[in-house]
């Protein structure tokens, strides 16, 4: 060896040596498995998360900060929307679209700080700077939740918001009742559960009545920003609830693009439900096959009707059942046989509590009615 | 080993002035080399010290440089500085290093100019890898707790090494010459990219989004646990080369020179190209997929400084140290408190960045 490549070793070694030193002695002090945080008047208790992580939390909680898909919604749900110190990027944003996001209309969050989105400095820091007892996250990587965890030195439990996961999924019980754990709100969660298994049950008892299950087809579903008519789904849970038949085949729980009007003329539906959120985007492609798809059963005869947006920032699970309810009366008015604005209204207080919300305001603010046809 | 005997000094020329200014033009040269690389080395130091006052504007820069120069890791700021910044910074350091070094090595083996990590389609099998992971492996239910932190950079660097294995094989099957590498890696990483576009369709808008966010690239998630042990790594493999940079200077003449001074040409391709491909998927499994980097370091170095590796390879590490830690701090701040993903301000810049120096060279 030569005398460079002695010297380069040389520094080489000196470097290692000095970097090691300064990264073990941080080290030393936060770990990479941090110690509960400093706000610790209760005491501590380990709780399981969705994705098997063990998490040490605070007894009582009352600062939480929400972040990614999801989150938000099921804090709104617990009825904790007053603990919520700090929500991400986009559930603060003002996009228009947020208006399709019933727990931001059914709470006021504009006064929230905004983190960001938790993956960079600034975004840990300003999480840091709410002193959030505990994260609430749906991030799907175990690395992503512990990397938030390490650099906040805050406990990051985690939720699924996973596109598949409808209201009666075992994983959307599971959500509900590890927030109820974590906010120490077992009868809000156990009061929630209840009344989602009475809408459940009622449903399903008006639907053991239908004989004839019409063909319908659901249209403008949105699947990360995708959207429009083609965008459906063969797994659509209100027309389950409802009693009617979906004309599109299961392909997996997502939406799916059926891309050309033909699939559709082929469906043959009697009747069309389109998302309202995605209503024109929808409309604009109707327009541009018009003269084709006039041909369809449902459109022929004006059978076609607006749906609470089933997604925004995850699923509104909520409107998987205020929904069904439309769809019911829609099609089979003699067994779906109720008040329906009286049942939307129902949906809304057991999902919001402590809400003024009604589904009137939710029309109002979106600008549509069920009464009004789509096209 | 030549102790303190004098060193005996041959002359190839007859002109005794002329050996002179020759010689003299050599050593002014070197010294103009080690100037640059020592001022780089400052530069890295300088981003160092000012990233945390730029990272945290509401608080006062005196504080901050005190937290920082007395490593507090007590006080609210020297929490910021120490447990959020620093560990970010150095993760991004050393990821431009190993990043540029390694395609350095690859562009002087292959004796391809865009040799690079990312065009060698490692950073695809990565990508690909990692998309695998999050769409079946991190339920939390099985690999939760022991394995939770590792699955997705463990699929990711197996995937890298896959490709490099793939690479590899199909030169010694199809006996195609090292610069026709380049060739199979953008086969490869055309191959990964369809898988990771197969995998985006049917995954769920969750899953989709953890993807996504791997793919662009961030240094975010480092932490001095994981700095640590890439620095190693980056050491490790970057003494090596510079231990074997008189060979790379052979190998840049052409391979039937250095076989003629004693090269065993193969033996180091193999080994260079796997060591250095070894380096660059520790990387891209741990912070996703980084682009021009390492494409852009070395051209950017070798622009400076020429080709001779005993300068090349540390000037690599430096200019892409430099590179990294600069876009971080940018896409850090430039649109706060949303991040950019660094990696997608590497690909914005490192793009038009790459055809200007070309063009540069080309009028050269």
């Amino acid at each position: 060896m030569d005398k460079g490549s002695k010297t380069v070793l040389a520094v080489a070694v000196l470097c290692l040596l000095v970097v090691d030193c300064i990264a073990i002695y941080p080290l030393l002090d936060n770990g990479s498995d941090p110690e509960p945080g400093p706000y610790d008047p209760s005491g501590f208790r380990d709780i399981t998360d969705i994705r098997g992580r063990v998490v040490t939390i605070p007894n009582e909680i009352d600062r939480v900060v929400c972040v990614a898909a999801g989150s938000l919604r099921l804090m709104s749900y617990m009825g904790a929307s007053d603990l919520v110190v700090g929500i991400d990027h986009s559930d603060s944003s003002k996009d228009p679209r947020n208006g399709y996001a019933t727990y931001l209309l059914a709470y006021d969050y504009s006064g929230v700080p905004n983190i960001g989105d938790a993956s960079n400095e600034t975004s840990y820091k300003a999480i840091i700077e709410t002193g959030a007892q505990v994260i609430i996250a749906s991030k799907v990587s175990v690395d992503d939740l512990n990397t938030i965890q390490n650099m906040t030195g805050i406990p990051v439990v985690a939720i699924d918001a996973g596109g598949d996961v409808t209201i009666t999924d075992d994983r959307f019980r599971e959500n509900i009742e590890l927030m109820g754990k974590v906010l120490n709100r077992q009868d809000r969660a156990k009061a929630l559960l209840d009344a989602v298994d009475g809408f459940i049950a009622e449903l399903a008892s008006y639907s053991a009545t239908v004989s004839d299950k019409a063909k319908s087809y659901v249209g403008g579903l949105t699947y990360y920003k995708q959207s429009g008519l083609y965008m459906t789904s063969g797994n659509f849970l209100p027309f389950d609830l409802a009693g009617v038949k979906n004309v599109m085949p299961y392909m997996s729980g997502l939406p799916y693009n059926i891309e050309i009007a033909s699939r559709l003329i082929e469906a043959g539906p009697s009747y069309i439900f389109m998302d309202s959120m995605t209503r024109v985007a929808s409309y604009n492609q109707y327009l541009e096959n018009k003269a084709v798809l006039d041909a369809v059963p449902a459109i022929k005869e004006g059978k076609d009707y607006l749906l609470f947006a089933s997604k925004y920032y995850g699923t509104n699970w909520e409107t998987e059942i205020m929904n069904a309810y439309i769809i019911g009366q829609v099609v089979n008015p003699d067994s779906y046989s109720y008040n329906l604005r009286e049942k939307l209204n129902a949906v809304l207080d057991s999902f919001f509590p402590g809400s003024d919300l009604s589904v009137k305001d939710i029309y109002n603010m979106q600008g549509w009615t069920p009464e009004e046809g789509w096209l | 080993m030549t102790g303190n005997m004098p060193m005996k000094v041959y002359r190839i020329y007859d002109d005794e002035s002329s050996e002179g200014e020759s010689e003299k033009k050599y050593r002014e040269g070197s010294r103009k080399k080690v100037r640059w690389i020592v001022l780089f080395a400052l530069l890295t130091v300088a981003i160092m010290i000012l990233t945390p006052v730029i990272n945290n504007p509401g608080y006062n820069p005196v504080d901050i440089l005190k937290a920082f120069f007395t490593l507090d890791t007590t006080s609210k700021v020297g929490t910021y500085v120490w447990q959020v910044d620093m560990p970010i910074f150095f993760g991004a350091l050393i990821a431009g290093a190993a990043l540029s070094v390694a395609g350095a090595v690859m562009q002087c083996i292959l004796r391809n100019p865009l040799a690079s990590p990312y065009t060698l389609g490692l950073s695809n099998a990565a990508a690909f890898g990692a998309a695998l992971s999050m769409m079946f492996f991190t339920d939390g239910m099985v690999f939760s707790g022991v394995f939770g932190d590792y699955i997705t950079p463990i699929f990711a660097f197996v995937f890298a090494m896959v490709a490099t294995l793939i690479i590899m094989l199909l030169t010694k099957v199809t006996r195609v010459s090292s610069e026709t590498m380049v060739l199979a890696g953008i086969a490869v990483s055309a191959i990964f990219s369809a898988g990771i576009t197969l995998m985006q369709y049917i995954a769920d808008p969750v899953q989709l989004s953890s993807i996504v966010t791997w793919m662009f690239g961030s240094v975010s998630n480092a932490s001095w646990y994981w700095d640590l042990v890439l620095f190693n790594a980056l050491l490790l493999v970057s003494v090596y080369f510079f231990a074997r940079r008189w060979d790379m200077n052979a190998m840049n003449t052409g391979n039937d020179v250095a076989k003629g001074v004693g090269v065993n040409t193969e033996r180091f391709l193999m080994i260079g190209l796997v060591l250095s491909a070894a380096l660059a998927a520790l990387i891209v499994s741990r912070f996703g997929v980084i682009a021009f980097v390492g494409l852009l370091g070395p051209h950017m170095a070798r622009m400076l400084i020429g080709d001779d590796h005993r300068y090349l390879i540390p000037m690599s590490i430096l200019f892409g140290a430099v590179i990294m830690t600069l876009a971080n701090l940018v896409a850090t701040n430039i649109v706060a408190p949303v991040g950019l993903p660094v990696g997608l301000l590497t690909a914005l810049l490192g793009g038009p960045v790459f055809i200007y120096l070309l063009i540069r060279r080309y009028r050269a």
